[in-house]
């Protein structure tokens, strides 16, 4: 009777391991599907492309996917959809868009050209889905093919921006920006400096938005010379565009007149920021807002998997990378070459591997990306 | 000596000279061809080089009499987009009268700068800069530094047998006005000597500004068919475009202006250009290989140039 309870509590043993495993599959026991994910590729290798690229390459790869790149001639939304015929020429499956370079002129012919031809299709860096309008939302709103918007919150990006220089004593500020933009007035880079300025009682004393003179570091040199000519009370400057372009003359001003308490918050990650940082010139910084596309590749994966997370595209929060003082920016530079999501992560938020990835999930995943989120997932003691 | 040779017989070094956008062309066209596996030559690659080269053939054919005289237009990028962004606001109440205020705007934008050109003793590639630039400042307050929407119906018109049609009607008119009229020769005898031009009896002003007309038109045409392909117009609309047409005459064989400047100059151009662009991403070259190669082929083309100019090939 003994020898019978050991064989049956065997088997039941066994039966359950196979069950579990049976429910269990692990990325190796699914084929995924091979498809063809688009992007553009403009060869730029600033701070933000690089990682940018980096990480789209390493997803579609983790995907099972093919890269399919393609440089636009030029900068105009005119180049970028001559740029997205030829993607779609070469048989893609589904295209990473960044919204900012068709701007608002070519996102209609755009969505209408991936809807022609049955890809899918997302947008990155830019905005949420209604804000869109009614003539692209006309082409895409009950579409198949439409995966959605990856928008990061610019205005908070400045105000906290803002919010740091005020947090370091830093009241009367310069501003170093982009000509003038309302294209997204409720959520602009300027919006939040303005409410900043508000809620902090901070001044802006001066602006600078002159892309002959933002566009080099000379420029940004003479921009900081002026601004302490014209106002010796000046006790910061916020970068709000061009960053990296301006930002070595700004740090070698600051640093060869001594200006120990003049701190400079900024937007968008320079080329050597932790020299900057370690000066005790740069105190914030917000960029690597590089995951947009890799999103809209999981996305796509999903879709073409069989299994699409959402049937209906819809937007999502990208954040930004916020460091908040020169140590973090430190930090933060001895691990930006790192990719963010590695293939183990990536292949989880496949609904084919884990049956349990959901666009709940996914969005939290979306929120959740931050400094403190890369270290948690990838240096946790 | 070279004139010797051309006596005695066939010049091939002359020819080869003469005719080597041809070569370029065709040898891009024999590159890429083998290396995208005939894919380059499918019926949507050969939509995609007509469709990304119809700006510049317009642009480059205006430009021509420009070209000849010796000059240059940096307006043209600033034109294009106040034209666009004009005929995006009109077009909400008639898209015929967009056209319309596409091509007045371009050419009164190409008045402007044909009558400063003619009557001030300014560089012209000083004068133009200036007039880009008060342009590209009254663009933002303009717009209220939004993009301006176009029906969505207009998308329709971004029709390529459309604009294959405007190509090559306006490649004729531009041909026999360049090569068969006085307007033509005279523009080159300026390029050659405005001088030896004026002693001669050519007045000066009436062809200086004419040749700007022509680069307003071409404005208004390209900027309408900007906002049909688009779906809208902004500043950044037409961004570089003077840059890209000096580009595609100097890779059709037009490196320098004045009076060697030809026709075909302006047709071969932007073919070679589209053509490159679209082949090196058919054939999946890394992006830092397409500069190279992109650099590679300009420099050959400035020495062929240089080679050109030396055997004074016409």
């Amino acid at each position: 009777m003994k020898k019978m309870r050991k064989v049956l509590a065997g088997l039941l043993t066994g039966a359950m391991v196979l069950s579990m495993a049976a429910f269990t599959a692990s990325a190796e026991d699914v084929e995924l599907v091979n498809f063809k994910m688009g992007y553009f590729d403009t060869g730029s290798q600033d701070g933000t492309t690089v990682p940018l690229r980096n990480n789209l390459v390493a997803a579609i790869e983790s995907l099972g996917a093919e890269g399919v790149s393609v440089q636009p001639a030029g900068n105009t939304p005119d180049d970028y959809l001559d740029a997205l015929d030829t993607l779609i020429s070469q048989g893609v499956d589904a295209i990473a868009l960044p919204w900012v370079s068709f701007m608002f002129a070519g996102t209609p012919a755009a969505v209408k050209k991936c809807e022609d031809a049955g890809v899918y299709y997302g947008f990155y860096w830019g905005v949420d889905v209604e804000t869109l309008g009614e003539d692209t939302l006309a082409f895409c709103q009950d579409s198949d093919h439409f995966m959605g918007c990856f928008y990061q919150q610019e205005n908070d990006a400045a105000y906290a921006a803002m919010e740091t220089l005020h947090n370091y004593g830093c009241d009367k500020v310069g501003y170093i920006g982009l000509a003038a933009s309302n294209e997204l007035q409720e959520n602009s880079r300027d919006y939040g400096v303005l409410k900043a300025c508000e809620d902090f009682g901070m001044e802006i004393l001066v602006e600078q938005r002159d892309q002959n003179v933002t566009t080099t570091a000379e420029g940004g040199a003479t921009t900081v010379e002026n601004f302490l000519t014209a106002y010796p009370e000046m006790q910061g400057i916020v970068i709000a565009g061009n960053t990296q372009f301006v930002m070595p003359g700004i740090d070698q001003v600051i640093t060869s007149k001594g200006l120990t308490d003049f701190k400079v918050a900024a937007i968008d990650f320079p080329d050597a920021m932790e020299t900057y940082a370690q000066d005790g010139v740069l105190v914030y910084d917000a960029g690597a807002h590089v995951t947009g596309p890799v999103y809209l590749t999981i996305l796509a994966a999903n879709a073409m998997n069989g299994t699409p997370l959402i049937t209906k595209g819809q937007s999502f929060n990208q954040q930004y990378i916020k460091l908040t003082s020169s140590e973090e920016i430190e930090q933060w530079v001895s691990i930006a070459d790192e990719i963010v999501y590695n293939t183990d992560e990536l292949l989880q938020c496949l609904q084919v591997v884990n049956p349990e990835f959901d666009v709940e999930a996914f969005d939290e995943m979306v929120r959740n990306y931050s400094y403190a989120d890369i270290m948690a997932r990838h240096h946790a003691e | 000596m070279n004139a010797t040779k051309a006596e005695n017989g066939f010049n091939w070094q002359r020819m080869v000279l003469k005719l080597y956008p041809f070569f370029v062309l065709g040898l891009l066209l024999i590159f890429f061809g083998v290396l995208t596996k005939g894919t380059l030559f499918s019926s949507r690659n050969i939509k995609n080089i007509l469709e990304s080269s119809f700006q510049y053939l317009i642009g480059c054919m205006a430009a021509l009499f420009i070209f000849a005289q010796g000059e240059q237009d940096f307006s043209m990028a600033s034109n294009i987009a106040l034209s666009a962004i004009l005929a995006a606001m009109i077009s909400k109440t008639s898209v015929p009268l967009a056209l319309v205020v596409a091509l007045v705007s371009g050419i009164a934008v190409g008045c402007a700068c044909g009558f400063l050109y003619a009557r001030l003793p300014i560089p012209v590639f000083f004068l133009t800069m200036c007039i880009a630039n008060v342009i590209a400042g009254f663009l933002g307050p303009m717009t209220n530094y939004q993009s301006v929407k176009t029906p969505v119906s207009m998308l329709n018109l971004d029709n390529t047998n459309l604009k294959l049609l405007v190509a090559v009607i306006f490649a004729v008119i531009i041909y026999v006005i360049y090569n068969k009229t006085t307007y033509g020769k005279y523009s080159r005898a300026i390029g050659a000597s405005p001088v030896v031009a004026r002693l001669s009896g050519i007045n000066l002003s009436r062809y200086k500004f004419a040749a700007f007309v022509f680069t307003g038109i071409a404005a208004g045409i390209v900027a309408f068919f900007s906002i049909c392909k688009s779906g809208g117009a902004s500043k950044a609309t037409g961004t570089m475009f003077h840059f890209n047409v000096m580009v595609a005459m100097a890779l059709g064989g037009a490196t320098t202006g004045g009076p060697k400047v030809k026709f075909r100059c302006a047709v071969i151009g932007p073919l070679i250009i589209s053509v490159l662009t679209l082949g090196m991403n058919l054939a999946r070259i890394p992006v830092g290989m397409q500069n190279l190669m992109k650099g590679v082929l300009f420099l050959a083309v400035m020495v062929l140039s240089d080679r050109l100019s030396r055997f004074d090939v016409d």
